[in-house]
């Protein structure tokens, strides 16, 4: 799976958590700059992350998730090495 | 006990004091401890967490039972330690915050006399929470008019160009005082007018004899603070947990 294919799932999946359908992402979009996506938003997107790619972060790693191009690299590299 | 935990404890003493006269309640159970309040602009945060596997449950269903109650606060060992199992339950760690102390052997820095810096009036209070909001969540101006009469707290305004543009707030506690909601307006960022406010605080809660000056500080914010005379004692986290869908 590509990096833009990554960041097409995680854009439809942050669209599912929010019960909305005209939320886009780049790399470099945070939390702050998304309605809606707030701490309890985020925990639910991180949890559905891991499910829908059948991945595991560990709780430091999830620490570093500060932009949505952190989330891409961790994906990405997590699918290489799963 | 450690500095540290000094540092984690004096920031839940904050809370309990904001707390006093809103409507809210301190909550005690044999695993943790928590302010529940029905003001929404207010965190609900669950501390003093003795993490097994008894605990855990008991966690998860009193947030279940309060939405807004999400969020918990570990130490850098209870993490490391705990790993597995908040894994297994399915928290999501939000953020990372440093725990600061005034290193007493430093000398104090000079402001750098771009604000004019007072003690926050009930007619500023209005701007004060402006400002302060743009640092955290809205925040409730009846929530902070209380603070405004208290003795232990101390709200102050940072001005520039007669313009309210940052905001601090001084807690004192069993001889220690904090440094809380450190905020610049978004417009006036990255021009050091923080770092002023905060060393403007060090400076009234030393002159005040205050024993130990602490603080809580992103990662973003650290070097600012340290620059400013703090140390940092480690880290403490930010958790959030929601139920599983079914």
């Amino acid at each position: 799976m590509n990096r833009t294919q990554v960041l097409q799932e995680i854009t439809q999946l942050l669209n599912e958590v929010l019960e909305r359908n005209d939320v886009t992402l780049d790399e470099n979009t945070t939390a702050k700059d998304v309605d809606g996506w707030d701490s309890l938003n985020h925990a639910i997107f991180i949890g559905e992350i891991q499910q829908h790619f059948k991945i595991k972060f560990s709780l430091r790693e999830v620490i570093g998730l500060k932009k949505v191009g952190n989330i891409c690299d961790l994906v990405i590299e997590r699918l290489a090495n799963d | 006990m450690s500095r540290h935990q000094h540092i984690i404890n004096h920031l839940f003493a904050f809370f309990e004091h904001c707390s006093e006269n809103s409507t809210s309640k301190l909550l005690v159970n044999k695993h943790f401890k928590t302010i529940t309040t029905e003001d929404s602009s207010w965190p609900n945060f669950i501390f003093d967490v003795q993490l097994n596997n008894n605990s855990i449950p008991e966690i998860t269903e009193t947030i279940s039972n309060r939405p807004q109650l999400n969020h918990i606060i570990l130490d850098e060992k209870q993490l490391e330690e705990n790993e597995d199992l908040l894994t297994q339950y399915g928290f999501i760690p939000l953020a990372e915050w440093a725990c600061l102390e005034f290193d007493n052997s430093t000398t104090l820095k000079q402001n750098h006399n771009n604000l004019t810096i007072k003690t926050t009036s009930p007619k500023d209070l209005k701007d004060w929470i402006g400002v302060a909001s743009s640092g955290f969540k809205a925040l409730s101006l009846e929530l902070f008019k209380n603070l405004l009469s208290s003795k232990n707290t101390t709200l102050y305004s940072g001005y520039h160009q007669n313009k309210l543009i940052a905001t601090a707030l001084l807690f004192k506690h069993n001889n220690t005082a904090g440094i809380y909601h450190v905020v610049t307006h978004p417009n006036y960022r990255n021009k050091g007018f923080g770092a002023e406010i905060f060393s403007f605080c060090e400076q009234e809660a030393l002159k005040n004899k205050a024993d130990r000056v602490i603080a809580q500080s992103t990662q973003e914010g650290l070097n600012t603070w340290i620059d400013t005379g703090m140390k940092q004692y480690g880290n403490f986290y930010l958790l959030c947990w929601n139920k599983p869908k079914q």
